[in-house]
């Protein structure tokens, strides 16, 4: 079944080249800080239809407009992420100061400190990153509730209902997916961009110039036009797919 | 696509791990099936219906009437 959604989700992902379109020119002016919301609100869309959605299901992408509940979506994702990486920062933080003060007294311990606490504070982010994801879908399929993604007992539960060694395989096969399409295309690119300061050599010094910053721009363009949107609704909606319900009763 | 695969399994009186291990699949895949959220590949449908002692796949599978009265 995971490799259904695997196989769901690229496809999925390619239905409407506007759409990545959008996406991507929303990613452009996300040093503004704002469009980050509605990268993540559209993000919670796709999650959404996926949820409530089937695998190898006919689901089309969801539509780029009411941009204002688009906004807040995002910025709900946005919280419960950043409240989930909040307790390893913390611990983090704490580690850092016991251990600075430790230091004072004794330097060996301080270092000892801070390097368990670093471990730990690791170890705890990428456990809390897993649930994080589970987090944000289970708000999305409870209708937005923001209690939903802090339902400790309930995401533990959907986890486990899914396996958790299942999940956390299917994460890193998702992961290593989204590598292998950067890499590739990020190879092809990079062909391209040679060609291209090979063809402007040909015209001479300043044709190679122009060829290379040609290439950079186009590389640079197929990047946030195509691959980042394309791979952010790709892991929407695989994480969409791989969430389930509860089941109904204790009964399986 | 919805099923009766929850109906028939429980008449037959085994469990979603029964039947998984009878289709050569996972049990998320039966309870993905039960919630309606998995579209089957027709050699799965064939080895449940048969599983569950079902003669026809309509038996088992209920094709969404609408969605294909739209289609049209």
């Amino acid at each position: 079944m995971i490799l259904d959604i695997y196989k769901d989700s690229l496809e999925y992902s390619l239905q409407d080249g506007k759409t990545l379109l959008k996406l991507g020119l929303t990613l452009l002016f996300s040093f503004l800080i704002i469009p980050i919301f509605f990268v993540l609100g559209y993000y919670y869309r796709v999650l959404d239809t996926s949820t409530h959605g089937m695998i190898n299901g006919d689901e089309k992408l969801p539509d780029f407009s009411d941009l204002t509940s688009m906004f807040v979506d995002g910025l709900k994702v946005f919280l419960v992420k950043l409240v989930y990486l909040l307790i390893p920062i913390i611990i983090l933080i704490i580690t850092r100061l016991i251990g600075g003060g430790a230091s004072n007294l004794n330097s060996m311990a301080g270092n000892g400190i801070i390097t368990v606490g670093t471990i730990i504070s690791i170890i705890l982010a990428i456990i809390f990153y897993f649930l994080s994801i589970m987090a944000v879908a289970n708000m999305v399929a409870e209708n937005g509730s923001i209690k939903a993604a802090f339902d400790f007992k309930g995401i533990f539960k959907i986890i486990t209902n899914i396996g958790w060694l299942r999940y956390i395989g299917f994460y890193l096969g998702l992961i290593i997916i989204m590598l292998l399409i950067s890499i590739v295309i990020g190879l092809i690119i990079t062909l391209l961009w040679f060609a291209f300061g090979l063809v402007g050599a040909l015209a001479g010094a300043l044709g190679a110039k122009v060829g290379l910053i040609l290439g950079l721009i186009i590389g640079f363009a197929v990047y946030l036009f195509f691959v980042y949107p394309y791979l952010t609704i790709f892991e929407s909606r695989a994480v969409g797919l791989i969430y389930e319900p509860l089941p109904e009763s204790d009964e399986q | 696509m919805k099923t009766k695969i929850r109906y028939l399994r429980q008449e037959e009186g085994i469990s979603q791990q029964d039947l998984a291990n009878k289709v050569d699949v996972t049990r998320q895949t039966i309870n993905a099936l039960e919630n309606s959220r998995y579209n089957p590949s027709l050699i799965l449908a064939y080895k449940i219906t048969k599983a569950l002692n079902c003669e026809y796949i309509e038996d088992v599978f209920i094709l969404d009437e609408e969605k294909t009265e739209e289609e049209k």
